[in-house]
């Protein structure tokens, strides 16, 4: 069959041609950043940056850095033993951490001899425990947060950013943010202003919007799939993106505010805020510690109250709140948000329920339309019978699925609907919060730098 | 009396004088006599020199320049003889024009003899540097504000022209022109900042012909860490360049020679050996002044340099905050600067040492409890006996405060005559004294306003935008100030606020500006974040806001028009054509329409008339993708370009892509951003399509599409499992950002491996494939809904991958799908043949010498690696493969011949245009493309059903 040989050979040579040009055309250009500072971490994100000149070795660049910066070090061969006065003890040592290129982590390394600053994303020596690391010093990309001018006009696409860029003291670089950021009030004010453009919505932002705003810094997450392909073509034309951790616990949250605040160029105070964060969260869990409670309340949280709702498991931003405040979350067995069986919500029980959702005002009535409307697996708990159901609402419910610098107040409205009794200042929450839930917190507060 | 004064006054003097030149005539090039006094601090005055002896001739040109000359061992001007800082001795020195060079011929001329006439100049330099201005350019602009006092005056011949651009160059988007542009002589030198990302090209300094924009030469340098706002300064033959690398380079202005050989530099440390207060910079040098010798400048890290014009430091002083991009003030006996530490210094010009320092504005944020102290003092201009200087709060483009303060300056001690706090002002403020005005002009906001040495303030003027860039004043009467915005105006304005011009910043360099407008004799210059341009002409009679033509517009405008004169050419020729006739005209184009497309047409053959249908499909269907095509690069979310415009941009950026250039925002936005998705469309649409064709011609099924072997759910659970549980085979893949779509492609091939494996089994035949294909599709659909229920907080992710949508495709992505999509979807044109026979059925064509079995199985396999590759990257797109060989079908009949071209013009068309609707529909959202095929398609194939569906059957 000759037409047929020759087909095949015509067919063959074009798929052949395709595959030549398709790998011809598509260059590897991967392009990482590398160092040119030296990082200082004293621990507790009390951490100086300088400037170096990047063919340095690390010691060589902590020398001028030091002696720049007015620290007095000492030093036993590649060996620091001691900075600005905080020496090598049993608990704490110096030792030298990089990033490698491409990275995100930090890795201890033990000869600083025989390399330079520029072989890493990032050097650092860090003042930590054996457990611990140093702060943050790349984006969760594994780009440098250090070493640029701050930017001015900020692009932010998610309502999480926003609040962090806000609590660092960038409200007034902001220049366009998503749909769904309205945190703190600001922000939607410019909004409807025009101050603050729109470049749409959380998981589809508009790549031409975002350009459009000329922008010289746009913050996202790292655990929406648009936003790295976002990252990824404005830094290709230039721009400079910063990608925080979507993660949702309260480190990833202090960590998000503290690399913010180095690019913002306000890491101190950045610091302030993530320190007086975790303090805020620390003296609403000791409240709740030093109560005495007989046993850990078995609590659920769910994201609406029909009979088999979505709730939380472990490992989500809401739980990992919740398990700083004596609380034993009824689906710990399970990860992330998942759909339960509504037997199960029975059978485990729980002690208090609370509801995030904004299907429902802050008001008496719809509130009690939604307790009409719950099954009888729901009506069979405890929660229910002594009426510890809460609603969480309108802001109050921004505030529990965002993970963001309203960490404490969110600890806070949790141990107030869970463990009312151990607050003694006299405030009630009430069974249904929404834009007001300030009105009920005593001990956190919003902070901003 | 004081130097401001004197120089302001000069100014006056030789504006008149200038203006009576202009009016006699058109002043011939070196004619005899032209003087010119430099005073070697970037103030120049062109005189004419008298007659008599040397020293009479130039003591009659530096009277008219409103100086006093004595001369008795050296030459006194102003009671000034020489200066001497460090080892430098700055003195007035005397040259002649000689071929075509200043000639130094101080040492050798005997002023008491006569002078014959020709072009002189007396200059204030050490021995070995000479003016830059010469008899053929008689102007210039040497450092920062043009000259060391930061008056950021100049004289210059205004033109009336309107102002049309000489020369633009657009270095790219993140490529930023922020420093002062520099002239002297014939040339320009621009610093492109590069840009400080990995990937931003390095800052360049370019010397351009100031007339042509021609690239004399060009310096490249290492990217320091920060925008290049710091701006060199001119003397002699080299042009001194501060960088962000923590350099001060020297570069010759005949060029850096090989290797840039000829290129010296000094290195500025970046950090500091002191504590500083207030806002930090490691942006390294500062703006630079020169006078009398040597150069002044600050630094991020604290300190003020006073270097000689070969690098050598003469001395260093540490201040207490540090000094970004602010150029220090000759000040007399001082040299002021003023630092981030709110704090305005004054110096020794010669020792260096501090002999005063004044706190002008200092505030205390409180950030999370803890107290941090901010200031800003600016750059210190003096107005008569007064020094102005602006201040701020210090924290960068984010200052919320600001005023001007006043000062004298006696003995080496500040006193403070006034301080007003208002608002935001810009750094440099401009000096201007008239007979009923003492005082600086600076931009507020939106507005020029105006401070006088009493501290009063008033507002001369608003224009629509707000101004960053300092106010350059020219001849003493009219500023020059540009809008900061993209789009903003460039504005001439007189001192009593009216605007006596305007005009636009050319388009594809317009974007956010910072810089001063410099403006030479008859000539505009401004440089932008988008890159830099010279006009020629004065503004005076440019254009009004508002009032300029769109140019946009017309493209199309005769894009339609030529259609609709196509269009009455036609009706004409068919009217005349029925003059011959006796048909009615109608019932006549519909009878030749039917004739000539190949529809409907009884008295041709079949295969002409296929031919012919072919043809027209092909041709509507191009002409339909083309102009899909470009309005998908017109329109979009953010800009929306004209016909011509968009057709030019795109080959701008196609040249600069080729040639390596970075791209302007226009052209990110045509090219990067919508031609990529626009490849992509098409490509996926005619992947789709095709797959679509083979599969229903293979199984002989019409409800078949490219999805039909299980692909699109193979592909889906491994791109699901990818997004929400991290799946990268197995650490394989972790490192390369296409895991997602190389992990869809391999679950589609493997998808369809499990069809295949099970349908051979079971015999192979085309019925096999399908029941086996559901199956697996089943199977996978299954897990992926199970994954999916589990994926928590990755479920957004998931389904918008699942949902399919180009809003994610680069040009790498829009690459790696069009070349092997384009090349898959050829190979089964050369097929076409055999398509037809498999249609015949098995037997059939088996007798036709096919061995149908092999070739169907290697079709499937080819179609399903197709459908892969286009599902990989943008997802699951539904409708375009089953319907549009369908489309093709009911309007072409079953040759494959004419159905799989037409499939190829058709889907690519419908795949662009949904992805048109999907971004325009709710702007700025993106919505899933599948879901817009579906809608805009269906009613067309609704409409060809119920027309054609009686004699359809698959």
């Amino acid at each position: 069959m000759q037409g047929g040989q020759v087909k095949t050979v015509v067919s063959v040579a074009i798929l052949l041609v395709g595959l030549v040009l398709t790998v011809i055309t598509v260059s590897s250009a991967s392009s990482t950043d590398s160092s040119s500072g030296i990082i200082i971490d004293f621990g507790d994100y009390e951490v100086s940056y300088s400037a170096q000149d990047e063919s340095l070795s690390p010691i060589d660049a902590l020398e001028n850095a030091c002696g720049a910066l007015g620290y007095e070090l000492q030093t036993s061969g590649s060996d620091v033993l001691s900075i600005d006065g905080r020496s090598n003890t049993s608990e704490k040592t110096w030792s030298l951490y990089v990033v490698e290129s491409g990275s995100t982590e930090w890795t201890s390394l033990s000869s600083a001899t025989s390399v330079k600053l520029s072989d890493y994303t990032a050097v650092c020596y860090g003042y930590c425990g054996a457990d611990d690391e140093p702060a943050p010093a790349v984006d969760e990309t594994g780009y440098s947060i250090y070493g640029h001018d701050a930017p001015s006009r900020i692009v932010s696409l998610a309502p999480s950013c926003t609040e962090t860029i806000c609590a660092v003291g960038g409200l007034d670089s902001i220049v366009a943010t998503d749909q769904y950021s309205d945190y703190p009030s600001e922000v939607p004010e410019r909004q409807s202003s025009g101050e603050i453009a729109i470049v749409g919505g959380f998981t589809n932002p508009s790549y031409e919007k975002v350009l459009q705003q000329s922008p010289d810094l746009v913050v996202c997450i790292s655990t929406q799939n648009a936003h790295l392909q976002m990252a990824e073509k404005l830094r290709a034309v230039g721009i400079r993106v910063l990608v925080l951790d979507g993660g949702e616990s309260i480190d990833a949250v202090l960590d998000n505010i503290y690399m913010t605040g180095v690019v913002l160029e306000n890491a101190e105070g950045a610091a302030e805020v993530a320190d007086t964060i975790s303090g805020q969260i620390t003296e609403v869990s000791n409240i709740v510690d030093t109560y005495d409670f007989k046993w850990e309340k078995r609590v659920m949280v769910a994201l609406s109250a029909v009979q088999s709702p979505w709730v939380s498991g472990s490992g989500t931003y809401v739980s990992d709140v919740m398990s700083l405040i004596c609380v034993s979350n009824i689906y710990d067995s399970e990860a992330g948000w998942v759909q339960v069986n509504a037997e199960t919500i029975i059978k485990y029980n729980p002690e208090v329920i609370i509801v995030v959702s904004s299907d429902y005002e802050a008001t008496q009535e719809d509130y009690d339309s939604m307790l009409a409307s719950m099954s009888e697996q729901w009506k069979g708990t405890d929660a229910y019978k002594n009426g510890n159901i809460y609603l969480f609402t309108g802001e109050a419910a921004d505030c529990a699925s965002r993970a963001g610098p309203r960490v404490a107040e969110l600890t806070e409205l949790l141990a107030r609907a869970i463990h009312g009794e151990a607050f003694s200042d006299g405030v009630v929450l009430p069974k249904y919060v929404g834009d007001d839930y300030t009105d009920y917190l005593t001990i956190a507060r919003s902070v901003s730098a | 009396m004081n130097r401001r004064t004197r120089a302001l006054a000069l100014m006056l003097a030789v504006f008149a004088a200038a203006s009576l030149l202009a009016v006699s005539a058109q002043p011939a090039e070196a004619s005899d006599g032209t003087m010119l006094v430099d005073y070697g601090d970037g103030t120049t005055v062109w005189t004419e020199a008298g007659s008599g002896t040397y020293s009479e001739a130039l003591a009659s040109g530096v009277k008219a320049a409103g100086s006093e000359y004595s001369y008795s061992t050296a030459i006194t001007i102003d009671g000034l003889a020489e200066r001497t800082t460090g080892s430098v001795t700055a003195q007035w020195r005397v040259y002649l024009w000689e071929d075509g060079a200043w000639n130094d011929v101080t040492s050798t001329i005997d002023l008491d003899s006569a002078y014959s006439g020709g072009s002189i100049a007396l200059g204030f330099y050490p021995e070995g540097t000479a003016p830059v201005e010469t008899p053929t350019y008689k102007s210039s602009w040497t450092m920062v504000r043009g000259d060391s006092g930061n008056s950021g005056s100049q004289t210059a011949e205004l033109s009336s022209g309107d102002g049309t651009v000489s020369w633009a160059y657009s270095y790219g988007n993140s490529n930023y022109v922020d420093s002062t542009i520099l002239i002297a002589g014939q040339y320009a030198y621009v610093v492109a900042g590069g840009g400080y990302t990995a990937s931003a090209a390095d800052p360049t300094l370019y010397c351009y012909d100031r007339t042509t924009g021609e690239v004399a030469w060009s310096f490249s340098y290492d990217k320091g860490a920060g925008y290049e706002t710091a701006t060199g300064v001119i003397v002699g033959d080299y042009i001194y360049l501060p960088a962000t690398n923590g350099t001060l380079y020297r570069i010759p202005l005949s060029g850096p020679g090989d290797d840039n050989a000829n290129v010296q530099s000094l290195a500025i440390s970046k950090t500091s050996d002191h504590d500083l207060t207030g806002t930090l910079y490691s942006t390294g040098p500062a703006s630079l002044v020169y006078d009398s010798g040597v150069l002044y400048f600050g630094t991020s890290n604290g300190y003020v340099y006073c270097v000689d014009l070969d690098l050598n430091v003469v001395w260093q002083t540490a201040v207490g905050g540090c000094v970004y991009y602010n150029s220090p003030t000759v000040y007399g006996e001082h040299v002021l600067i003023g630092a981030l530490d709110g704090t305005l210094y004054a110096f020794d010009r010669y020792t260096g040492s501090i002999t005063d320092s004044e706190v002008v504005y200092t505030t205390t944020v409180t950030v999370g409890g803890t107290e941090r102290t901010y200031g800003g003092a600016n750059v210190a201009v003096a107005v008569g006996d007064i020094l102005m200087v602006s201040f701020s709060d210090g924290r960068g483009m984010n200052s919320t405060t600001g005023g001007v303060a006043g000062y004298t300056l006696s003995g080496g001690t500040f006193t403070e005559v006034f301080k007003n706090q208002y608002g935001l002002t810009s750094t440099y403020i401009t000096p201007v004294v008239t007979d009923g005005f003492s005082g600086v002009y600076c931009a507020y906001s939106t507005s020029v306003i105006r401070v006088s040495t009493a501290g009063v303030v008033e507002t001369m003027t608003e224009v629509s935008g707000t101004i960053k860039s300092p106010i350059t004043l020219v001849n003493g009467t009219t500023l020059y100030v540009a809008e900061y915005d993209r789009g903003g105006y460039i504005y001439a304005i007189g001192l009593d606020g009216s605007i006596l011009g305007s005009i636009s910043q050319p388009d594809d360099v317009s974007q956010y500006c910072m810089g001063p407008v410099v403006v030479i004799d008859g000539m505009v210059f401004l440089g932008t974040d988008g890159g830099a341009f010279g006009y020629t002409g004065s503004l005076l009679n440019g254009v009004v806001p508002g009032q300029e033509t769109g140019s946009g517009i017309s493209g199309w405008l005769v894009a339609g028009a030529i259609l609709l004169i196509l269009i009455i050419a036609f009706i004409a020729y068919v009217i005349h054509i029925k003059r011959t006739s006796d048909m009615p005209v109608i019932a006549y184009i519909r009878v030749k329409l039917r004739e000539s497309s190949g529809f409907n047409n009884e008295r041709t053959s079949k295969v002409k008339k296929n031919k012919r249908r072919l043809a027209l499909v092909l041709i509507i269907g191009l002409i339909l993708a083309a102009i899909i095509f470009v309005v998908s690069l017109a329109v979009g979310p953010s800009e929306t370009y004209g016909f011509t415009e968009t057709i030019s941009i795109l080959i701008s950026s196609i040249q600069k892509t080729f040639s390596g250039e970075s791209l302007n925002y226009d052209e990110i936005i045509v090219f990067d951003s919508r031609c990529s998705r626009a490849v992509a469309a098409f490509a996926v649409g005619i992947g789709l399509s095709i797959a679509g064709s083979v599969y229903q011609a293979i199984i002989r099924n019409p409800m078949v599409d490219p999805y039909i072997m299980g692909v699109s759910a193979g592909a889906g659970v491994a791109a699901v499992a990818t997004i929400a549980f991290d799946f990268t085979f197995f650490g394989l893949l972790s490192d390369t950002t296409f895991a997602t779509p190389i992990v869809a492609m391999i679950g589609g091939v493997v998808a369809f491996g499990c069809t295949m494996l099970l349908a051979e089994k079971a015999g192979g035949s085309s019925l096999n494939y399908v029941l086996a294909g559901v199956i697996v599709g089943l199977v996978f659909s299954a897990l992926q809904t199970l994954m999916l229920s589990m994926a928590g907080d990755k479920l957004n992710d998931a389904m918008s991958w699942l949902f399919g949508s180009f809003a994610n495709i680069s040009w790498t992505e829009a690459i790696l799908v069009t070349i092997p999509a384009i090349a898959m979807s050829l190979v089964p044109l050369v097929w076409a043949k055999e398509f037809n026979l498999v249609l015949l059925g098995e037997d059939q064509a088996r007798q036709m010498g096919l061995d149908v079995k092999r070739f169907n199985r290697w079709m499937l396999i080819l179609a399903s690696v197709l459908a892969s590759v286009c599902v990989a990257f943008v997802g699951i797109i539904g409708f375009v493969g089953l319907v549009v060989p369908h489309l093709c079908r009911m309007i072409l009949g079953g040759d494959h011949r004419l159905v799989m071209p037409a499939s190829i013009v058709v889907g690519g068309a419908l795949m662009m245009a949904a992805d048109l609707f999907s971004k325009m529909v709710m702007v700025p959202l993106e919505l899933p493309v599948g879901a817009i095929t579906t809608v805009i398609g269906a009613p067309v194939f609704a409409y060809l059903l119920i027309k054609k569906g009686r004699m359809y059957d698959g």
